[in-house]
């Protein structure tokens, strides 16, 4: 589609009227931005530009300085820096774990709904079984069983992930394999594959997408939960749940300051909060866009 | 006149969910041993309340269901044996047009795309299918500049004459039209039925109509079977049909239809209620005003009672019809 045919179309419009959902947008622009530029915004010191550069061998997170504007974590980690690539970080985990799983949840929700019989009862029951664990639990099992490390992350995360988008493309399938326009394609001559590519996909994928949309914060949570405890990313990685991780031992600060070392805390604690809102908002967009009741 | 469809003894059952696990599967019979046939260029009607399984015997026909037993031949191939190329090619002969308008075409496939489906599809070249296109355009009486837009930007009608376009598309020989007009607007209707009718002279297409319209089958129907409890109870030409209703279940049919005379009131109608505990071969007894033990236990099978008529009840060609009789007006 063109941009001066996006620019007129129904769906832009309410977009721009909704105001949380402008709020979303910018907030994730910014993040894009962020994660874009990140070579410009906050050079990189050594070849491997995600490990965070240190600024002395001192345990003590130090407050932020000319130098270090955010400051740093233990070990003298720079925060900025930490935070500026932990959004590639995030967009990465993000946007691997919704592919994934979406790839997964289709093929399989698809398939079990528009074959039914055996294939579904299986493959239902398969999802079932994963449902059936708590996520994040099930996650821990996983990376601990293929070791640590960002790509263990995004693999676990999606293994416990898809079920739910299979469940609900199912659903919808169920409904739209048994419409006219299905059996007239089938009367043309119509394989299998072009009904559920031309009919059958287009007419229920959507409330997968906008459950996707929302998914794609709680995932950064869950990979931030697992980094916390120590099961995601490698020491000095910028991952904003392993910075949050350092800032462990700091959180009650000295003895007469309980807020000496803030900054450890807040600083990614904020980035997090700001991007899982972000995709709130935009998903809740989504949401309130492509609901059909609305048409 | 070829014949270019023959349906041979078709039976379809469906089965039932089970009560608990360890109870006898039970079935449901939508179409019991038809026998039908359709010549070149003809249409047949096809009539019956709902439930008595005409629109099963359309899907049977379009392959989207297949038979228990019997054979359905196209063009002299059966449908329900054909593999691969050949089923293919067949199905290419025998195009749908559905009820319910609204959910017949694809909400999110503009007006271009819903008719180039069927030639997509099948691999016709890019230049053709444009001619095709305009020319589909053309004889459904759609304007060209609705190409780029949706099913939810028309009415209805204009609805149906998409499907119909889209129908069309592939040339083919049998058009089964199920229930076309039930679901539109009475000033519409007419308009469809006319242009269906013109396209039958146009394309020399032949076509099933389904439809608990009678008035409506009778004005486009060169022979009507009716349909009662997935049976064919009678057969014959549509003016014969309508003068002489030879089946009770006929008769019952052809009263219920409302005159627009207010002074001639179907009183006449009588609802019946038979012991129903003993088996009938003949599903109608139930309901049948010329109940008789004797008769309706034993076997009944559709015979010849005059030229081109065809009635599944001895009776009834023997006695006097209960319900009024319509050659007195």
């Amino acid at each position: 589609m063109k941009f001066e045919n996006l620019k007129k179309s129904r769906t832009f419009k309410r977009f721009r009227k909704n105001k949380t959902s402008v709020i979303g947008a910018a907030l994730l622009l910014s993040f894009v931005f962020l994660a874009v530029f990140a070579p410009i915004v906050s050079p990189p010191a050594s070849s491997d530009s995600y490990l965070i550069p240190q600024a002395g061998y001192s345990q003590e997170p130090a407050p932020p300085s000319k130098e270090h504007i955010f400051g740093t974590t233990e070990q003298q980690y720079d925060l900025f820096y930490a935070i500026v690539w932990g959004t590639r970080t995030a967009f990465k985990i993000g946007v691997m774990v919704v592919f994934v799983s979406l790839l997964l949840g289709i093929t399989i929700g698809g398939l079990a709904g528009f074959y039914g019989g055996w294939i579904d009862e299986i493959t239902m029951r398969f999802t079932d079984i994963i449902l059936s664990f708590p996520g994040i639990v099930l996650a821990v099992v996983i990376v601990a069983m293929l070791g640590p490390g960002i790509e263990k992350v995004i693999i676990a995360i999606a293994a416990v992930s898809w079920p739910g988008y299979a469940r609900l493309l199912r659903g919808d399938v169920l409904t739209v394999k048994n419409f006219d326009f299905v059996a007239a394609s089938r009367t043309m001559g119509a394989g299998d594959f072009w009904i559920f590519i031309k009919h059958i996909l287009p007419n229920s994928i959507y409330p997968v997408i906008i459950v996707a949309s929302l998914d794609i914060g709680s995932i950064v949570l869950t990979a931030a939960a697992l980094s916390f405890l120590g099961l995601g990313s490698p020491a000095g990685y910028a991952d904003w749940g392993q910075i949050i991780a350092m800032s462990r031992n700091w959180i009650l600060g000295t003895s007469s300051n309980p807020f000496a070392y803030w900054h450890t805390l807040l600083i990614p604690g904020t980035a997090i909060f700001l991007f899982v809102l972000s995709w709130n908002l935009i998903g809740d967009a989504f949401r309130d866009i492509l609901d059909p009741r609305q048409q | 006149m070829k014949k270019i469809l023959e349906i041979k003894n078709v039976s379809k059952k469906f089965a039932l969910r089970k009560d608990n696990f360890f109870s006898a599967r039970k079935f449901f019979t939508a179409v019991d041993n038809v026998s039908l046939s359709l010549k070149e260029n003809q249409t047949l009607g096809i009539v019956g309340e709902s439930g008595s399984g005409k629109t099963t015997l359309a899907k049977l026909i379009l392959d989207i269901e297949k038979p228990d037993s019997g054979e359905i031949l196209i063009d002299g191939k059966d449908i329900t044996r054909a593999k691969g190329k050949e089923l293919k090619e067949l199905r290419r002969q025998t195009q749908v047009i559905f009820q319910d308008p609204y959910s017949s075409l694809n909400p999110r496939m503009n007006v271009e795309n819903i008719i180039l489906e069927p030639l997509q599809i099948n691999k016709i070249i890019k230049q053709e299918q444009i001619k095709i296109l305009h020319s589909l355009l053309n004889s459904v009486g759609l304007p060209q500049n609705c190409l780029k837009k949706y099913p939810h930007e028309f009415s209805g009608g204009q609805r149906q004459r998409i499907a119909i376009a889209r129908a069309l598309a592939l040339k083919p020989k049998i058009i089964i039209a199920d229930e076309p007009i039930s679901s539109l607007d009475v000033s519409i209707q007419a308009q469809i039925l006319n242009l269906l009718k013109q396209i039958k002279d146009e394309m020399r297409v032949s076509y099933i109509f389904i439809s608990h319209d009678l008035s409506a089958v009778c004005h486009i129907s060169d022979k009507i079977a009716v349909m009662n409890k997935a049976a064919v109870v009678e057969l014959a030409p549509a003016e014969e049909l309508f003068k002489n209703p030879l089946h009770p279940y006929t008769q019952l049919l052809l009263n219920s239809v409302c005159d627009a005379d207010p002074e001639n009131k179907n009183d006449d109608i009588q609802i019946i209620q038979n012991d129903s505990n003993l088996s009938p071969s003949c599903a109608f007894a139930e309901r049948c005003p010329l109940y008789d033990q004797k008769h309706c236990l034993s076997e009944n099978n559709l015979s010849e009672v005059k030229k081109e008529h065809f009635v599944k009840c001895a009776l009834s060609s023997q006695k006097k019809a209960l319900y009024g009789d319509r050659n007195e007006n």
